[in-house]
């Protein structure tokens, strides 16, 4: 289909349906209709194979130790309890897997189970292999562990404190750098000071984004085994067979054309299975050194440890309009809470400044975007990432029922309003519906 | 400690060895491998492992397996009549109730008990029966549609695809509405044309 074709679709909003059916009858083949899933009978009749449905003859079940310090210094760990309870088969700790791992590839910061520090409560210490789920959580309790606490920050600002420099969550990257600021990101388009300065109407707001998180209805799980061969298979219930592949080869220090990696069925994800994890790492290892079939199941608690949900953010706007409903300048400063690690990190810190603008066509703009370390769960991508939270703060301004409303709901042409009524729509529905709409704390 | 157990699930008699702390749903996933059925919490606020005892919706996750002895127990695997879905599956199917399909055979089930109890429900009625499962995709609407057209399906006799193919625009032709492994039946469904 050309270009041309789709423009009069693009000039009906979803406030016209009628237009839009009638649209999609000439026109259009699918959009309008309803069509249907290929898989649709198999995951109503209990058919489809999710990860969890899968075992494998003499597979071992293991669990993960994970940390009840919020930052700490690892001083031992010593398994030899562990390994002695009947029916444990294995305990590996971060040194069997130092090599670190990152779904971006600039900032690998993770590592499978942690090396020498843990660094927010739920970080991966120990894993244990043993014949079934109760025996490994029992050796889980057995592993000896000491700590040396750490100061810990549980708020950005805390983090950007020059005390917390001292003792940063990371080592920095760079010399002289703070190590608790991942990613730092300051971009300006058109005379931004100069637009303001004509601006007839100015709002200035400070917002407060708290996160949210996924929660799929299917747990993360992960199983591997040693094929015949000798092929290191591995199921996961993961959006990106891909980069785990590739990831899983790199941190086991394989060919990657002796590992496989399969994807069942997913019950849901929205992001939030986006990257490699450390079940994935601890069952392929295992495997390995067992010589048998190992899977990791997490609770319902272990899949918020490993959380990726949207970034909380404090953002400080400003805002400038001309009488007749034009935007002209946006002058945003924003920080992001990214918890422990970088994940989609560094994305997402320009994500909250180049998508502000979107859907206006914006004079001017500027923005000054923070990700900082916290010593909490880690942050990542969820359902349109960064855009609907970035949105709301441009959006609701200029909108009829913002702040803005006298003179810009005067005059905007047929054209801009409709725009605006579109993308609004899609903005909303990218949110997943679960979002509130009115201004946040001011 | 194993205890043997004997269990009627799905129109069989099943006898099975099982530690005695499990759960039925437990039981029914890692000793029976009746996968259908899922793990979602493990505590009872999600409902994807919802199943039938003695016709009624149950959540099997906090159910010690000991109290579904001497019950009539259905899972999602049993709801069809051998080869041929209920017209609930065929609704979800054909709705595209089922997205990532992970909290359906709990809503089936729990659907299934209030079309038991009541054939001809209101939306509300649908959504208070609906409410112990949680859903993370679809966002409810087409599972309130499926629950609504299987209803009825089983008032009237009619083809859950006639009804489909009449109430909304389709893109596929309802000669791809027969899945493969369904008996050939009269009806076809009703051209979208």
């Amino acid at each position: 289909m050309r270009n041309e074709d789709l423009l009069p679709l693009q000039e009906v909003t979803a406030d016209e349906p009628d237009r839009l059916r009638e649209l999609a009858e000439a026109e259009y083949r699918t959009i309008g209709r309803r069509n249907r899933s290929t898989d649709g009978l198999f995951k109503s009749t209990g058919k489809a194979v999710y990860t969890d449905d899968l075992t494998f003859p003499g597979m071992l079940h293991a669990k993960i130790l994970r940390s009840t310090e919020p930052h700490a210094r690892i001083l031992s760990i010593d398994p030899a309890k562990a390994l002695a309870l009947p029916g444990v088969y294995d305990v590996i700790t971060g040194k069997e897997l130092p090599t670190p791992y990152g779904i971006i590839p600039w900032t690998p910061d993770e590592h499978a189970l942690a090396l020498e520090k843990v660094r927010f409560v739920g970080d991966a210490v120990a894993c244990v292999a043993a014949i079934d789920e109760e025996t490994a959580t029992a050796a889980l309790e057995l592993i000896e562990i000491v700590y040396e606490p750490l100061p810990y920050y549980l708020d950005p600002q805390e983090a950007l404190a020059e005390e917390a420099a001292e003792n940063p969550i990371h080592e920095p990257r760079k010399p002289g750098h703070n190590g608790n600021v991942l990613k730092r990101v300051q971009l300006e388009f058109g005379p931004v000071d100069e637009k303001m300065a004509k601006a007839d109407v100015l709002v200035e707001g400070e917002y407060f984004f708290h996160g949210t998180t996924h929660t799929p209805i299917e747990p993360h799980c992960a199983i591997s085994r040693m094929n015949q061969n000798g092929l290191l298979e591995v199921w996961s219930a993961t959006q990106v067979p891909h980069y785990l592949h590739r990831e899983i080869a790199r941190v086991l220090g394989l060919d990657v054309a002796k590992v496989r990696v399969v994807q069942p069925a997913v019950g849901g994800a929205f992001g939030g299975k986006s990257e490699p994890f450390d079940l994935e790492f601890c069952v392929a290892l295992l495997a390995v050194r067992t010589g048998r079939p190992v899977k990791i199941l997490y609770t319902r608690e272990e899949v918020f440890y490993s959380h990726r949900g949207r970034h909380p953010m404090k953002m400080t706007y400003r805002v400038g309009a001309s009488r007749d409903g034009r935007i002209l300048a946006v002058d945003a400063k924003t920080i992001l809470d990214g918890g422990a690690y970088a994940s989609f990190g560094l994305v997402t810190t320009y994500y909250s400044g180049q998508l502000l603008t979107a859907p206006y066509e914006i004079d001017s703009y500027r923005f000054d975007s923070t990700r900082v370390y916290t010593n909490k769960a880690p942050c990542g991508p969820k359902r349109g990432a960064s855009i609907p939270r970035e949105s709301t703060r441009t959006k609701p301004r200029a909108g009829p029922s913002g702040d803005m409303a006298p003179c810009s709901r005067a005059s905007p042409s047929r054209s801009r309003s409709t725009r605006w009524r579109r993308n609004w729509t899609w903005i909303r529905s990218s949110s997943g519906g679960a979002y509130s709409w009115g201004p946040a704390a001011r | 400690m194993k205890d043997v157990i004997t269990l009627h699930i799905n129109g069989d008699e099943v006898e099975v060895g099982v530690p005695t702390h499990f759960t039925l749903l437990e039981t029914l996933r890692y000793a029976l491998r009746l996968t259908g059925s899922k793990q979602g919490c493990d505590k009872g606020d999600c409902g994807a492992c919802t199943v039938l005892l003695d016709g009624r919706p149950h959540l099997a996750c906090i159910m010690p397996v000991y109290e579904a002895i001497g019950r009539r127990i259905t899972t999602v695997e049993g709801l069809a009549e051998g080869r041929v879905p209920h017209p609930l599956q065929d609704a979800f199917d054909l709705c595209g109730a089922a997205q990532c399909g992970f909290c359906t055979p709990g809503i089936l089930c729990s659907a299934y008990g209030l079309l038991a109890e009541n054939p001809d429900p209101s939306r509300d009625e649908i959504r208070r029966a609906l409410s112990g499962n949680l859903c993370r995709c679809t966002g409810y609407t087409k599972i309130f549609e499926a629950v609504e057209i299987a209803a009825e399906s089983l008032r009237s006799g009619a083809d859950p695809r006639d009804i489909v193919a009449e109430r909304y625009d389709l893109v596929f032709p309802p000669s791809s509405m027969q899945p493969a492994e369904r008996p050939a039946g009269p009806s076809t469904g009703a051209s979208h044309a």
